[in-house]
């Protein structure tokens, strides 16, 4: 099932680097060869301490002593991708790339739905299906909303619903989820949850159509519907922000946007359970279909299915559910921040203006018309911790945005800045309409290695009362530097390189976690 | 806390000073204090839940907001319509007073920290519910009639039975039943407690010739830590208490070996111990307290030498009683400064006997290696036995291993009646549920489980749920709490529950910890798949882990570098 996962694994950097080359100050270069099998190039665009950074974990995944962490670098990741059958041009990677499972994250790879070997992977979308993010403008400025931060912060917090079950102040029973599944934001707008204008401004207007909640088992639904309506932990969040700084005032001003001070708030959740037991689910039926279909890959975890077979359509039809609940999820949440600025401020949410600027998604594939090699093709794009960003005068962007381009929504790691861009022609050629997602880690096992050390323990654990004793290798952490890839640093990349355009910069002035 | 419901349960010796209400009471005042709290004899009801504890009021909550909505579910024939709120739910407790359980703070799907709120039984009153102070005499589950303790005869459809669990005594059967023995299991144990402490306190400060005053603490579980670290550690504002001693007898080698093993409890004191250093320069905030430390055994110096940072920061988090408990032992004198308990733990030792001197009135306890310490008051924390010798053992059979009663799946008992009779929290046994070796869940007689098995239960009864619902599983274990100022997370079989027919090469487990953060991790896998893990401290782990347990992905591949921080899991997981 996997080939030559190993057959590369003399190499050393050097004849390694020799395959990875930098075409212009912004994209390397990654030729054919570096991995087995590799249909199309691996494109990655970085800086030049973007760059640096990539290359430092290569040369750490080279070095023997470091071998066997049971991850490859995201420069393989990105190659193995681009040696899956069905690939066309190539396997791109934005700045804010990092290894993930399968596909790295931050990695655009595109299947000619023409070509009947091409596949879908599950991998390539990721775990949290349709985590993405969605931002409100408001008319409020800093200066009303600054000094009641705490209790805005406080107050969307209490209205985040709590409880056992269905205690939520949204509730929610098996037959809401059903429906949740296969209509997305369309039961959220029939339920009184979101505004007909919201569903114009977010993509596919929050809703796949292809959703066939039948094809999500019940454990997904089980672990789905105590989660409808709830922000998650780790890395989602909630954030108040402040316009800090706007670069286009013609596209910000058509996204409501239209004086530094002005407050928005940015929600960044996804389908938490549910999307990773689709994705659990799907993983191990395409297994299987694999071995039966004789597909190659050179990583396990890019376990994939052909498009057109039975687990692949399955699959796309879960994950549009998958995808459904998210937009579910992050309109409940719209509502709920409503409710709270309108109890703060004692005035209707539309008084307040709080309409949704715009709502992407970060993990997901979807069908969509591009041309490849002056052709026009049918393709599906799996875009995995990167974002759409189609341009001014695509048909598939709201009419709000036809001459800007599809606002692009960067959030920081929190507490860091996030960004609005807005999506190019040459993003639109170049990377199949996709730009970054966020920041993303600065993996440098090379700099890092010298704080780790193991140690062997016995580690007593008791089972009935009676104690075993299990050898419990021990990680003992010297203050680890945390380092992310700056967001300004990614930003400003993809602005650089002309994927996607920087629009409006804003700032956290409060957090909620969920 | 506010003074009408102090007065409300007031003992004798107290006297409401606070005028301001806080909102149950402001809300259920007019309601509550009219309100006769007998039923009438041949009332009949569609459910009567006994005790008010976090599980029945649990029940009673979702039952009545199930069946109000209608439309969730038709199962329950009789209780449509607004006509008939109010009469659907009987609601007996002997204490007038009812613990809600709230979700204070999410912390992954099923993961949430649970606070304990109390209501007066007359807040639930508002959905619809009858409560009535009462207990039950009699039980004829033939004939589904119950005869209170007042006499009163009651009818139900359904009786659920959430009359929770008793403290295990630590002291020896043979013991002298004059010791001065406090339990902390309900919110009027603690209260007692809580005045004890404070006359004791106020004696020590008004006389300072008198000797040590002391107090034993037998357990080893949740409540012993939270007891020792509000008296030793976090301190209470009240005064004399310097002059006092927390003797804690721990029957095992390391504390808190109820929920940890070694490796986790030597890093919660290893931790606290560095905290206590790291803020001892800074720390203005208490008496300089002297800690003595004589006990021999390895570690014990390092505990009891301990005195974590000046206050907590951040949100209560846990179980509110203790900040009830801290309020009430301290409630004399807000402004006195905060000081800490002497602290002294003797491993490995149980008491053997005890007595009470009838002239001086102290109680002198034996303990098993001999020695003996004289204490003016002993606390049990030593675990529960589920209290439910009032049903009839045919009517509701009991799990020979703890005497909790056993219940199927879906909370029903599985005696003749299993039909009418459920069992929730503490008093149940949920065999059913924890037997499968496949899923990650164990029972553990806690404050979230009982609200969780009280909920479920509502929401069979009312006809909307049944043993696989959607909404509600007990797939994975969790518990969240915080010890010594730091947050723990347990999920899934983070001990190697359930796991002793595994062989023992298939169990892999990894730890990584950083003192300078305060943070342990030590994640369980068998055969590649996470089975469990522990988190102390700020790991912000917990989703990613909960769902890559339910996942169940083979993580064999990583080895040890799965804790790698460089590997950012939660990233590579999304």
């Amino acid at each position: 099932m996997t080939t030559g996962a190993d057959a590369d694994a003399r190499r050393t950097y050097d004849e390694e680097r020799a395959y990875v080359s930098a075409v212009s100050p912004t994209k390397l270069v990654v030729a054919k060869g570096f991995v087995p099998n590799m249909r199309v190039p691996g494109e990655i665009y970085v800086n030049e301490r973007l760059r640096e950074l990539v290359l430092d974990e290569l040369r750490a995944y080279c070095d023997e002593d470091r071998r066997g962490g049971g991850y490859s670098p995201a420069v393989k990741q990105i190659a193995n991708v681009a040696a899956l059958p069905g690939v066309v041009r190539a396997s791109i990677a934005l700045p804010d790339v990092h290894s993930g499972y399968g596909f790295a994250i931050g990695n655009v790879a595109a299947f000619d739905c023409g070509d009947d070997d091409a596949i879908v992977s599950p991998g390539g979308v990721g775990f949290d299906i349709n985590c993405g993010v969605r931002l409100l403008r408001t008319n409020l400025t800093e200066a009303e909303v600054g000094p009641v931060k705490e209790a805005l912060a406080q107050s969307l917090f209490d209205h985040i619903p709590v409880g056992v079950g269905s205690r939520g102040i949204i509730p929610t029973s098996p037959a809401a989820l059903e429906a949740a599944l296969e209509m997305g934001m369309d039961w959220s707008l029939r339920e009184g949850y979101a505004w007909a204008e919201d569903k114009e401004h977010t993509e596919e207007y929050g809703r796949m159509l292809n959703a066939d909640p039948s094809k999500v088992s019940a454990r997904a639904k089980k672990r789905g519907l105590p989660q409808m309506g709830t922000l998650g932990a780790g890395n989602h969040y909630a954030e108040i922000q402040v316009v800090d700084e706007i670069y286009d005032e013609f596209a910000a001003k058509k996204m409501g946007i239209d004086r530094v001070g002005q407050i928005c708030i940015m929600i960044h959740s996804g389908s938490r359970g549910l999307g990773h037991q689709v994705a659990t689910d799907s993983l191990t039926a395409m297994e299987r279909a694999m071995e039966r279909d004789g597909i190659e890959v050179n990583d396990r975890q890019l376990a994939c299915a052909k498009i057109s077979s039975q687990e692949g359509q399955d699959y796309l039809a879960a994950m549009a559910c998958a995808a459904n609940y998210a937009w579910v999820n992050r309109s409940s949440m719209t509502f709920l921040c409503r409710q709270a600025f309108a109890k703060m401020f004692g005035k209707p949410p539309d008084e307040l203006d709080m309409h949704v600027v715009y709502d992407v998604s970060h993990n997901i594939a979807k069908f969509e018309e591009h041309i490849v090699d002056g052709e026009m093709k049918t393709l599906l794009v799996h875009r995995k911790g990167s974002t759409r960003a189609f341009p001014p005068h695509h048909p598939l962007i709201p009419v709000d945005y036809q001459y800007t381009g599809q606002p692009v929504l960067i959030g920081g790691t929190m507490g860091t800045c996030s960004y609005i861009l807005t999506g190019t022609e040459k993003g639109m050629r170049d990377t199949f309409g996709s730009t970054c997602h966020g920041a993303g880690r600065a993996r440098s096992r090379n700099k890092s290695r010298h704080v780790l050390q193991y140690e062997d323990v016995l580690a007593k654990l008791k089972t009935k009362g009676i104690a075993i004793r299990v050898a419990s290798p021990k990680l003992v952490m010297e203050e680890a530097p945390e380092s992310y890839k700056d967001v300004t640093e990614v930003v400003n990349t993809c602005h650089d390189a002309g994927i996607s355009k920087k629009c409006v910069k804003l700032r956290p002035i409060a957090v909620v976690k969920g | 806390m506010c003074g009408a419901c102090r007065a409300r349960r007031a003992s004798a010796r107290e006297t409401t000073t606070r005028a301001e209400f806080c909102a149950p009471c402001r809300d259920g005042a007019r309601a509550t204090t009219t309100r006769a709290t007998r039923v009438a004899d041949g009332a009949s009801f569609d459910v009567v839940v006994c005790g008010a504890g976090a599980a029945g009021t649990s029940f009673a909550r979702t039952y009545l907001e199930t069946t109000a909505r209608g439309g969730d579910g038709d199962g329950d024939g009789d209780g449509d319509g607004d006509g008939a709120r109010g009469a659907r739910l009987l609601l007996l407790d002997r204490g007038g007073c009812a613990k809600t359980v709230e979700r204070v703070e999410r912390v992954t799907r099923r993961a949430s920290v649970y606070g304990a709120r109390e209501d007066a039984l007359g807040a639930l009153e508002a959905l619809g519910a009858r409560t009535a102070t009462a207990s039950v005499a009699a039980c004829d589950a033939e004939s589904k009639t119950l005869t209170l303790d007042d006499g009163a005869r009651v009818r139900y459809g359904a009786l659920c039975v959430a009359t929770g669990a008793t403290p295990r005594c630590p002291l020896p059967e043979a013991s002298d039943g004059a010791v001065d023995a406090h339990e902390v299991r309900d919110v009027e144990s603690a209260d007692a407690l809580a005045r004890r402490l404070s006359s004791m306190t106020a004696t020590a400060s008004a006389d300072s010739d008198s000797k040590t005053k002391r107090i034993a603490i037998a357990g080893n579980g949740g409540i012993a830590l939270e007891l020792v670290d509000a008296l030793c550690v976090r301190g209470l504002r009240a005064r004399g208490l310097e002059a006092c001693e927390l003797v804690w007898l721990v029957k095992h080698g390391e504390v808190g070996d109820a929920f940890f093993d070694v490796d986790a409890a030597d890093f919660l004191l290893r931790a606290l111990d560095a905290r206590r250093r790291d803020g001892e320069a800074k720390d203005d905030d208490g008496a300089d307290v002297d800690w003595d430390s004589p006990t021999p055994e390895r570690g014990a110096g390092r505990s009891t030498k301990k005195r974590a940072r000046g206050r907590e920061s951040g949100a209560a988090a846990g179980p509110d009683w203790l900040d009830r408990f801290r309020a009430k032992s301290a409630a004399d004198d807000a402004r006195a400064p905060l000081s800490r308990m002497k602290l002294r733990v003797l491993k490995n030792v149980c008491i053997r006997e005890a007595r009470k001197d009838a002239n001086t009135g102290v109680n002198v306890l034996t303990l098993s290696d001999g020695t003996t310490i004289e204490v003016d008051a002993v606390v049990a924390a030593a675990g529960v036995e589920p209290r439910c010798d009032w049903l009839d053992e045919v009517a509701a059979p009991r799990s020979k291993s703890d005497g909790g009663i056993l219940v199927d799946a879906c909370m029903r008992t599985v005696g003749p009646y299993g039909d009418s009779i459920f069992a929730v929290g503490d008093a149940c046994t949920m065999s059913a549920r924890a037997s499968n070796p496949e899923t990650p869940w164990f029972q553990m007689r806690l404050w979230s489980q009982a609200a969780q098995t009280g909920a479920f239960a509502a929401k069979v009864a009312a006809g909307v749920c049944d043993a696989d619902a959607l909404g509600f599983n007990f797939e994975i274990f969790t518990h969240v709490t915080r010890f010594f100022g730091l947050k723990v997370i347990l999920l899934g079989l983070y001990n190697a529950q359930k796991l002793d027919d595994v062989p023992a090469n298939e169990v892999t487990t990894y730890q990584r910890e950083s003192l300078a953060d305060a943070t342990y991790v030590r994640v369980l896998l068998v055969r590649g798949r996470m089975m469990g893990a522990v988190l102390v401290g700020d790991t912000d782990l917990e989703e990613t882990f909960e769902n890559l347990i339910l996942d169940g992905v083979d993580l064999s591949r990583f080895g040890p570098s799965l804790l790698d921080p460089e590997l950012d899991l939660e990233d590579y997981f999304d």
